[in-house]
């Protein structure tokens, strides 16, 4: 009997699993597996790929090469380290926005609540490329923010901002804003508002309340957000595309020049591997160290 | 015996208090509106009330989470105007308990000395003396999700007193317990004030808690303090009809003091029933409540005689529910057809066996025991 009902239960696991496994083993693990060969394969002449191993695609990133077809370049070494830089701003500007954001949306009344949600995904009703055409629109010499700060009398002339790692940051922390929101907001809306008032009236002052209480219980938001602002940014090639124009390129950039313009599609797969191995490295650091710092075993859900 | 201190230094002296809230639409809510309240050193206040009476507001005030809109609180002799909460002498058990659930259990219980600079060493003895003081010897590793209600209300407790603050303030603290554990919290509380020697300000809904073991309660309603006393007085001798009525079963009379001879007052209902007291200070064609509680019946079988000095009502029998140790008898009396409630004991009942609904009882009380309510408004 027991045994039927137990067959049955995996029956009905693997058929609710099935469509899932299914549809990520043809589209996520599939492609993976041909990025991690091409990878490790010549390119060819004219495109596509020729079946013999070569390493030099790795060797051309990481600093070995046989200086005569694959020269050791540093410059994919620094375009990495300034995603990796811009990034990193990224979630350091979408965390300073959204902490405070969320506590003051949590503490407003239930419509103005709903109604401040909203506004914060509203932004996903339009495409990213209009959304981001909109901020050319504004940070271009002669567009909107130059000329509020010259009719102000802020500034004499226009201030270069187009183009720069600055509107890549600005882009990046408008497009991930609500990404870091969401998440925080969900733990900030968890915080039991009792637990504060027990700190103080524990004798804590506003500042050993945030650093004993407030922050650990809203951490896991923290931690999520982070991860997945840090992720896509790191990758991002739409953003520094439009907004950074050809000065300030970005990782994805290269992977997207290698595969569509230089059609070297093993370089680019070297390049897609090197960037999941450090997303990977990366988290598993930041993960361990945050648990390491709370203690607590349950904290971070990913 | 704890009243004399009361009355020369109080811990907490609270005046007039007036606290108002808005609500989100708009309207202006009076939740506290001229509060008086001291409680004495070691005394054991109970603000019992049903709920929006302003007694968790009152709390709340003192303890420093709402400031006062008007009226002045001292506490241990400094005024506590702009005072923020972390730097009063009061701590609260939360009725959640509102435990931090990311730390130990011993890292709770020594929250407020390590927020105090106090070091680890002196820490680790205190909180094992506090957890032993609410017999959670030894569960300092633990964390507040691993324990029942029961060990986190304790666990609360400890936390709240380790600090040695001069009033513990508790918000309904046993509400979220069973019914057993919640008695045997009540005297655990009782013996741990005694021990503590701290002011225990202890707010609940629940009467009986209240009787169990104030050494005073103050009785709330709509944002104002409708009589304080020992809890024998309040019961024996509510001031308003509110506090009959809301502490304990009582049968309330509508009446007018027909009659003075001596002590004794004889008071009418519109319904013509002849209530007999005892009393001083009254006029006749005075309007009152009279109030008999339904443990002051003695049942008289048909025939039989009262005990003297005693007054019988004659009534029909409605319902009658059995309780256990007592049953409830449920009737309307023939004069007057006021409705009424007496208890009687079960040993009793069995005298009486073949009553059924509908028949003739007859109940006696003395007079002494009929409590008037002055002009009350009912």
């Amino acid at each position: 009997m027991i045994g039927a009902v137990q067959r049955r239960r995996r029956l009905v696991l693997v058929a609710l699993l099935a469509p899932v496994t299914a549809f990520l083993g043809v589209f996520f693990l599939g492609p993976l597996i041909i990025m991690a060969i091409f990878s490790l394969l010549e390119p060819g002449l004219y495109g596509g790929v020729e079946w013999t191993f070569y390493h030099w695609n790795f060797g051309r990133i990481l600093g070995w090469a046989d200086g005569v077809i694959e020269e050791f370049d540093p410059v994919y070494l620094m375009i990495f380290l300034r995603s990796l830089k811009l990034a990193l701003v990224t979630v350091a500007l979408t965390l300073v926005i959204c902490y405070p954001v969320a506590f003051w949306i949590s503490r407003l009344s239930g419509r103005w609540k709903t109604f401040s949600l909203f506004l914060i995904t509203l932004p996903f009703f339009a495409s990213l490329i209009v959304r981001l055409y909109a901020w050319v629109m504004i940070l271009k010499p002669t567009g909107a923010l130059n000329q509020v700060l010259m009719a102000a009398g802020i500034i004499d002339s226009p201030i270069e901002i187009i183009f720069t790692e600055e509107a890549v940051i600005t882009g990046m922390v408008y497009v991930t804003v609500p990404f870091m929101f969401l998440p925080i907001y969900a733990s900030v809306e968890k915080l039991d508002r009792s637990l504060i008032e027990a700190s103080h009236d524990l004798g804590a002052t506003r500042i050993q309340t945030f650093v004993r209480v407030i922050l650990p219980l809203t951490l896991p938001g923290i931690v999520g957000g982070s991860i997945i602002v840090f992720i896509p940014s790191l990758g991002n090639f739409v953003v520094p595309d439009i907004l950074g124009g050809a000065k300030v390129m970005m990782i994805g950039n290269l992977v997207e020049q290698q595969f569509l313009y230089a059609r070297n599609w093993p370089f680019g797969a070297a390049l897609s591997m090197i960037i999941m191995a450090s997303v990977l490295v990366i988290m598993l650091g930041y993960v361990s160290l945050v648990l390491r710092r709370t203690g607590d075993d349950q904290s971070v859900a990913v | 015996m704890t009243n004399g201190a009361t009355r020369e230094a109080p811990v907490v002296a609270l005046r007039g208090a007036v606290k108002r809230f808005r609500t989100p639409e708009g309207a202006v809510v009076t939740a506290l509106d001229g509060v008086d309240l001291a409680v004495g050193e070691n005394e054991f206040v109970t603000l019992l009330g049903p709920s929006g009476c302003g007694k968790t507001t009152l709390l709340r005030c003192i303890s420093g989470f709402e400031d006062l809109d008007g009226g002045d609180l001292v506490i241990a002799g400094r005024a506590m105007a702009g005072v923020p909460a972390h730097q009063r002498p009061v701590n609260t058990v939360f009725q959640n308990y509102a435990l931090f659930p990311h730390m130990s259990v011993g890292a709770n219980v020594g929250y407020a000395l390590e927020v105090a600079g106090v070091g680890r060493a002196e820490r680790r003895r205190r909180v094992a003396e506090a957890l032993a003081l609410v017999n959670l010897d030894g569960m300092e590793r633990r964390k507040p999700a691993q324990l029942s209600g029961g060990q986190q209300q304790r666990v609360a407790l400890a936390r709240a007193v380790i600090g040695k603050p001069r009033i513990l303030l508790l918000d309904e603290p046993l509400s979220a317990l069973d019914r057993r554990l919640r008695q045997a919290m009540q005297l655990e509380l009782k013996t741990l004030q005694n021990e503590l020697g701290i002011s225990f300000v202890f707010v609940t809904h629940d009467q009986e808690e209240a009787l169990t073991m104030s050494d005073r309660v103050v009785v709330m309603n709509a944002g104002r303090a409708q009589q304080e006393g020992p809890p024998t007085e309040v019961y024996h001798r509510p001031a308003t009809a509110f506090v009959a009525q809301f502490i304990g079963e009582s049968n309330l009379f509508e009446a007018r003091i027909a009659a003075i001879s001596g002590t004794e007052v004889r008071c009418e209902t519109a319904g013509g029933l002849v209530l007999v007291g005892v009393g001083a200070g009254y006029a006749v064609g005075e309007r009152v409540v009279a109030m008999l509680r339904p443990e002051v019946f003695d049942l008289v079988p048909e025939g039989a005689a009262p005990v003297p000095d005693s007054h019988l009502i004659a009534a029909r029998l409605e319902h009658e529910v059995f309780h256990g140790a007592d049953y409830q008898l449920i009737a309307r009396t023939e004069t007057g057809g006021h409705p009424l409630r007496a208890v009687v004991r079960d040993a009793r009942r069995e005298a009486l066996a073949g009553i059924a609904r509908g028949a003739r009882v007859r109940v006696a009380y003395r007079a002494r025991r009929l409590h008037l309510i002055a002009g009350s408004e009912g």
